[in-house]
């Protein structure tokens, strides 16, 4: 049996631990209760003729308060860098947690996750950031936890990439 | 490289060939190598060095050892003597140097040794005191003797019950599970996701508390759980354990996780997921160990028989305490018994023994060991009989020779025996004799002795013989009148039994009833007897011993006078008494141990054959009656005569 270690990374309320949940569980909720430290959840996928085991780490987000501490990302075989589309720093936030991870780790496969598509109006990022983004070589994924949109194929794409890398 | 540098040095380039070389040659090589002038020179100057330039060794000497210890261990050989004399100089000189460098390395490792070490101790420690003096205490301290392992040892190893349910061999890294085995009874839950918790919270407390690398968390505690966590720097073991599992346990975990580690080392660093190559490690689940407790029905068994054992003691120590009360005191009884000593006391085999010297005239042992309850047969006496000089044995060894009656006291003074009190002139003149026999004893004096003799009987015998008791026709109640005869009856009866007592003599009165000779046979009988009867019970009455009398019918056939006249019938009905006097069956002062047997004298005895006809009590009455009216025949008189000749034949 294969088993990954996934880090789920971002500003805190972007929605890692509802991208788990409907992941996971496939059940979403609207209540917010922050994490604290670390939630661990465990799926079973399919890649190509494989089964994978992925442990998914739900890591608290980060805010000015609280930085992630790299301790808990050690080990990871790939992670995701969440962005609420509604808030444009957790962008930046997100690219900080990459620098950070990469100094801790070194290079594993992530990819940007852009959540709560279900409500894309109200985005401050615009569609032409994703493009670019996409463009530079990165990974980028629109997922909703709500809706559940994206959200299989986000860790399908990942599990993908580390079983390439 | 080396080698071509030494092979190229020799002489096979001639210096003096250079040498010869004329200024032209040299501007023609300047021009044919120009520039490279310099380098050559500098290899010239190499040439001639014949010895190996440090300068160029150390250019290649890092790169040169690399390339040889990747082949072998030649290097490694070649160094071993070298660095093992370097640090023994080192240490020679100053080991501070060498001190400061380990300290960081070794004290971890040894903080680390000396607190488990400290733990397993305390956890000794209690499980000694809690049961050192139990009843399991006690076996398993047999049992420690047996295997001489300590005390407190064999106690933690019983009374410590656990079981490990679960082990996981961690990842340490990503905290992904390699390997997991759980015991068959513990429910389990994702063990993934268990490790991933565990390890996020090893990464919490070091993150949260601070420590370095080495530092981590080795026991988490919930409830009756316990997760135990030994780590290398590659992965991890982490045992849920129930219970109390000794400090052992972990040196156990510890080599597991140590063996894997070293085995699966290269899988370990370059994990990437695949747990495949330890999914067949078996060493994790010899790990899996438990102890429970012993059975119960044991020791209900061990109890029933603790409770039997304690009963029996409990039953034998009570018999054992009691007899030994009642020993303490019959010894005690014993030696406050004038006339006994003991020398010697104890217990041999079962039996209490006692040794010692007995005046023949004192109190009887075994009727003292009757008094203490004492069984006789749990008891010895061995006596050596003995003289006791003490006063009060003296007067019994002096009573048990004289024999005294009742009425004689005696007292010793400056070895002089006086003698007071009422006797027989007999008996004066028998003691008087006896007394020179004594030993002790080197005068009697009877001065004080009021002497009486049988004469005095005599006047009283005849003073109630002469008594006659007269009664209406027919009445069995005596005629009013004679009262006054009663009263005078009774004390000459009284006195003479008193006299009697003090002759060492009994007397016996027979109560004889008359009728006149008219009337039936039967019916005269009966009358008499009735009139015997009545006498006898108004002398009871009045206090006299009843055991003097027989009481005899006599009816019509012992007419006291011939019937001419209604004045001889009238005398005819009355009561008559006749009165005998014989030796006493049982002497009160005997003793009932008299083995010397001295001084058996007292006056002359009557024939003892005599005795027996009077000796029928009052109880007897009526077959004294039968046997009366049996003989009562024609030759009474001359019975009468003859029993009386018998009887006072001697005074
Ligand atoms: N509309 C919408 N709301 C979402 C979506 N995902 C999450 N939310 C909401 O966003 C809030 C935060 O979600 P969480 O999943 O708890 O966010 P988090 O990143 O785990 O937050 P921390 O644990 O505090 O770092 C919750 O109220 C969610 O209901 C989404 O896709 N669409
Ligand atoms: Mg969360």
């Amino acid at each position: 049996m294969i088993k990954k270690k996934i880090c789920m990374l971002g500003a805190f309320s972007v929605g890692k631990t509802s991208l788990v949940q409907q992941f996971v569980k496939s059940i979403f909720s609207d209540k917010y209760l922050t994490t604290v430290g670390v939630k661990i959840d465990k799926k079973t996928v399919t890649a190509g003729d494989r089964d994978v085991e992925l442990l998914l780490w739900d890591i608290y987000g980060e805010d000015e308060f609280q930085k992630v501490k790299t301790s808990y990302l050690r080990g990871a075989a790939g992670y995701f860098l969440i962005i609420d589309g509604t808030r444009g720093d957790t962008l930046e936030t997100a690219f900080k947690l990459r620098d950070r991870t990469e100094g801790a780790i070194g290079e594993v496969p992530f990819i940007l996750v852009f959540n709560k598509a279900d409500i894309e109006d109200e985005w401050e990022i615009d569609g032409k950031t994703l493009e670019d983004l996409s463009g530079d070589g990165f990974t980028v994924v629109r997922t909703s936890a709500k809706t559940g949109m994206g959200v299989e194929e986000a860790f399908l794409s990942l599990t993908q990439k580390m079983l390439e890398g | 490289m080396k080698n071509l540098f030494a092979r190229k040095s020799p002489e096979n380039v001639p210096e003096d060939h250079l040498t010869q070389t004329d200024d032209s040659l040299n501007e023609l090589r300047k021009l044919l190598v120009g520039s490279l002038q310099s380098q050559v020179e500098e290899i010239q100057e190499l040439l001639k060095n014949q010895g190996i330039h440090p300068e160029e060794v150390s250019k290649i000497l890092p790169e040169a050892i690399m390339i040889r210890s990747s082949r072998d261990n030649q290097i490694l050989r070649a160094m071993e003597p070298i660095t093992e004399e370097a640090i023994k100089t080192s240490i020679e000189r100053d080991p501070r140097v060498l001190v400061d460098v380990f300290v960081p390395v070794m004290l971890p490792a040894i903080k680390k040794a000396i607190t488990s070490l400290i733990r397993e101790m305390i956890q000794t420690f209690s499980a000694t005191l809690e049961h050192g003096l139990s009843m399991r205490g006690l076996k398993w301290r047999f049992e420690a003797f047996k295997t001489k392992k300590p005390f407190g040892e064999v106690a933690l190893l019983h009374s410590l019950i656990y079981q490990v349910e679960q082990i996981f061999l961690i990842h340490k890294d990503s905290g992904l599970v390699l390997q997991h085995v759980a015991s068959d009874e513990a429910v389990t839950q994702d063990p993934d996701m268990v490790s991933g918790m565990l390890t996020a919270i090893q990464d919490f407390v070091r993150d949260s508390f601070g420590g370095g690398k080495d530092d981590s968390l080795e026991n988490l505690q919930f409830g009756d759980r316990s997760v135990w966590i030994e780590q290398t720097s590659q992965a991890v073991v982490a045992a849920v354990v129930w219970g109390n599992a000794p400090e052992e346990f972990r040196s156990i975990l510890r080599e597991t996780l140590d063996a894997i580690h070293f085995k699966h080392i290269d899988t370990l660093r370059s994990f990437d997921g695949d747990t495949a190559p330890f999914e067949a490690e078996e060493r994790l689940s010899d790990c899996l160990k438990s102890q429970f407790k012993s059975k119960e029905k044991n020791s209900f068994l061990l109890w029933v028989l603790l409770t039997v054992l304690i009963v029996c003691i409990g039953y034998w120590s009570f018999f054992f305490i009691r007899d030994h009360i009642r020993w303490k005191d019959c010894v005690e009884r014993l030696h406050n018994e004038p006339g006994i000593v003991i020398t010697e006391t104890g217990r041999k085999s079962g039996r209490y023994y006692i040794f010692g010297l007995r005046d023949p005239l004192s109190e009887n042992p075994g009727e003292i060991l009757e008094k203490t309850k004492l069984e006789p047969e749990k008891m010895r006496f061995n006596w050596e009989l003995y003289h006791s000089s003490h006063p009060i044995f003296i007067i019994r060894r002096i009573r048990s020779i004289l024999r005294p009656p009742e009425t004689v006291t005696f007292e010793l003074k400056n070895s002089i025996l006086h003698a007071r009190g009422t006797a027989s002139y007999e008996w004066v003149v028998d003691a008087e004799k006896l007394a020179e026999t004594i030993p002790g004893i080197s005068g009697f004096r009877s001065d004080d002795i009021v002497v009486i003799d049988l004469k005095a009987i005599e006047t009283s015998k005849e003073q109630i013989e002469k008594t006659l008791f007269f009664f209406d026709k027919v009445s069995a109640k005596i005629r009013s009148g004679q009262e006054d005869t009663v009263r005078e009856l009774v004390r000459h009866i009284q006195e003479t039994d008193h006299l009697a007592q003090i002759l060492d003599k009994d007397i016996r009165i027979e109560i004889t009833g008359h009728t006149d000779s008219t009337g039936s046979n039967e019916k005269n009988l009966e009358i008499s007897q009735k009139r015997a009867e009545e006498l006898f019970s108004i002398f009871v009455s009045q206090g006299v011993r009843p055991e003097l009398f027989t009481v005899t019918g006599a009816g019509s056939s012992a007419l006291l006078r011939e019937e001419n006249s209604e004045a001889d019938r009238e005398f005819n009905r009355c009561v008559s008494f006749k009165m005998t006097l014989k030796d006493k069956e049982s002497r009160p002062v005997g003793r009932p141990l008299e083995e010397n047997g001295v001084g058996d004298k007292t006056s002359p005895d009557l024939p003892s054959g005599q005795n027996k006809a009077g000796d029928k009590a009052s109880s007897d009455l009526p077959s004294g009656q039968n046997k009366a009216g049996d003989n009562a025949s024609p030759d009474l008189p001359s019975e009468r005569s003859r029993s009386e000749g018998a009887e006072f034949g001697p005074l």
